[in-house]
């Protein structure tokens, strides 16, 4: 980004949800949270589904954080442990309809486009290969899995901060649910779960009193690299000289 | 269906949004080598069931079947010898220059210097396939490697991106642009529609029984599928409208919807229209022309032209493009944007030499009627696989004048 260019309008952003591992047993985790093992999806859209779901979980457990602070905070301390803690079976909470839905990906379906090619060799090719090379199937899964209609797309590239930069670009006040994916060389699906602090109609203090996690009561505020994604610690992002910074809670 | 659509008054969260402009805009399509060509051939009458349509064989013995192609002609840029990935890669290096060329010298004739360190989207949704689809050893592929060629082609200084959601891809781009133009640091970037021949898009295409056999009939009473077709397009935007800037995008929405992955939702287009024209400040009834979908498939125009009638309580004149560039998948958007503006203000139509079907009460123009009066305000409308739908409205600055 060049630095003596316009900020962006949002400027400032809350990561209220995140899924940043992948563990061995992801798919098993993925068919308990769906009740059911996904049919005619090729291993990319699983993944994306995979991390989407807990990233979303990961809001709800965080809403119930927020609610047991809140509470506590309320009375003196006298409900606290009153909540249930956050559990991994905690179902995930809606993505609002006016939010934004992003993946971004190096390779995209490249694994199942091999496929696709290595029947296409044979003379024929599968309508349900053919879609699986498609990454509007992925985000139409996602949809359908979700129970959500809304603005979705699909960016590749080689940089996640440089999708990630352009997510948070004009997103709505509802936010971004953004995901980076891959399959090849190595299965990844990390995600995030992003709402604005700032812009022109939502403000720090409403979104706190809307129920969000709480601010960080400290935060140091850093360039912004690939490896901090995955920190548990980033807690912010915000639009900085040089474009995107972390801000981490200490 | 209709019960099913929302309440066109209701927008909810949708505010305006500042428009962007076209600055430079450039086509090698099936109709020619440049959008002056294109525009030539339109004018001359050329059917589009028989100009630039070439017939692709697939499979071998009883079971070959040869399907219809709109492809780029030989004269413009000879076919790639199959299984030559070099040729492959040189000829679509050709396509994306004279693309990208045209968009410069019109953003140049707007004295906007060509500028090539903001973002650049490239839009496809069948990327590089073609350059290794017929190799016994073909190295595996993805949209990033294809994008970063393109991207070294053009010694490209800015950040790139590939955009690939099937029919949408390019609308999509359009609207990352937006959102780097209008809400980012940027004041210029430029989007690429990309899509270019090859036989594993044609046989899979085949294998949903999507294609027709013979041509693209949109809205048409015996239309039975969607032709496909080849399009490189490259369309400069700008957060601020260049001196003589003809069109802005004043309105762009995409709605995914995950109920029909293969087919169009209603809803969802209807979703698309009306948060496009919210975000333009704009209702139907200000609405001067559309641009349809309508890429001849007998479920999909069924849908589209059912939200169109409960939309607009008078339809506006209505074109397709699809007949005449075939499906150009994820280029459409960009490859429909450039060839409508160019249209509109050359006062061209692209022919139809098809009957309606009079059950869908959509009056697609035809060809030889000029318009009563030169839409202000245009929607265009691209439906994707995958549930994509998006709607884009356009408004013509010169009309804009006139009107204060």
């Amino acid at each position: 980004m060049s630095a003596n260019r316009t900020p962006p309008v949002n400027r400032l952003w809350q990561v209220t949800g995140r899924s940043v591992g992948l563990p061995a047993d992801w798919h098993e985790r993925l068919v308990a949270r769906l009740g059911q093992r996904p049919r005619r999806l090729g291993t990319w859209t699983e993944l994306a589904l995979y991390g989407a779901l807990e990233c979303l979980a990961d809001v709800a457990n965080g809403l119930d954080s927020a609610e047991t602070v809140r509470a506590t905070a309320q009375d003196g301390g006298a409900s606290a442990g009153v909540l249930s803690p956050a559990s991994p079976a905690r179902p995930p909470v809606l993505l609002p309809p006016d939010a934004w839905l992003r993946i971004g990906s190096e390779r995209g379906c490249a694994a199942a486009i091999g496929v696709g090619l290595g029947q296409f060799a044979q003379g024929w090719v599968l309508p349900f290969t053919f879609m699986q090379t498609l990454p509007s199937q992925t985000l139409a899964a996602l949809a359908r899995t979700l129970g959500w209609q809304g603005d979705g797309s699909f960016v590749a590239g080689t940089d996640p901060l440089q999708t990630l930069a352009l997510a948070c670009t004009g997103a709505p006040a509802a936010g971004v649910l953004w995901g980076w994916v891959d399959e090849l060389p190595e299965p990844r699906s990390l995600w995030l779960r992003l709402e604005p602090l700032s812009g022109a109609d939502r403000g720090a203090e409403g979104r706190e009193a809307a129920g969000a996690l709480p601010l960080p009561a400290v935060c140091t505020f850093r360039p912004l690299r690939a490896a901090d994604l995955a920190d548990p610690a980033l807690a912010l992002l915000r639009w900085g000289a040089a474009g995107l910074e972390g801000g981490f809670s200490d | 269906m209709a019960a099913a659509l929302p309440d066109p008054s209701v927008s909810p969260g949708v505010s305006r949004r500042p428009p962007v402009y076209l600055a430079g805009r450039g086509l090698v399509s099936c109709l020619g080598g440049s959008l002056a060509a294109a525009l030539d051939t339109l004018a001359a009458g050329a059917s589009p069931v028989g100009a630039a349509t070439v017939r692709v064989t697939l499979g071998e013995g009883s079971d070959a079947e040869s399907w219809p192609y709109r492809g780029i002609p030989a004269e413009v840029a000879p076919s790639a010898p199959s299984g030559n990935m070099e040729a492959w890669y040189e000829r679509a290096r050709e396509l994306v220059r004279r693309a990208v060329e045209q968009a410069e010298k019109q953003a140049d004739a707007g004295n906007l210097a060509a500028d090539r360190s903001g973002p650049l989207f490239v839009a496809s949704s069948s990327n590089d396939v073609g350059a290794v689809e017929a190799l016994a050893d073909y190295p595996s592929t993805d949209c990033t490697d294809f994008t970063r060629r393109i991207a070294a082609w053009l010694d490209w200084q800015g950040p790139v991106f590939a955009v690939s959601t099937a029919c949408t891809s390019a609308m999509n781009a359009l609207a990352a642009a937006r959102d780097m133009l209008t809400d980012g640091p940027w004041d210029s970037a430029l989007v690429l529609g990309v899509e270019l021949s090859n036989r594993f898009t044609l046989a899979s295409f085949a294998a949903m029984q999507l294609l027709s056999p013979e041509a693209a009939r949109p809205f048409g009473a015996a239309r039975d599928g969607l032709v496909l077709g080849e399009a490189v397009a490259a369309l400069r935007l700008t957060r601020h409208a260049p001196p003589g800037a003809r069109w802005a995008v004043a309105g762009l929405a995409g709605v995914v919807d995950g109920s029909d992955p293969a087919g169009a939702v209603a809803p969802a287009i209807a979703r698309a229209i009306d948060t496009a024209l919210a975000e333009a400040g704009r209702q139907a009834a200000d609405v001067g022309l559309v641009k349809v979908q309508a890429a001849g498939s007998p479920g999909n125009d069924a849908v589209e032209a059912a939200v169109l009638a409960e939309r607009f309580a008078s339809l506006p004149p209505l074109v397709t493009l699809k007949a005449a560039l075939g499906h150009t998948l994820g280029a459409s958007g960009a490859a429909e944007l450039a060839l409508l503006t160019a249209c509109l203000e050359a006062g061209v139509q692209p022919p139809r030499d098809w009957s309606l079907d009079p059950a869908l009460r959509m009056a697609l123009a035809d060809g030889t009627t000029p318009l009563a009066a030169p839409p202000r305000t245009v929607l265009a409308l691209i439906l994707g696989f995958g549930g994509g739908h998006a709607a884009l409205v356009l408004e013509d600055l010169d009309g804009r004048e006139a009107a204060q």
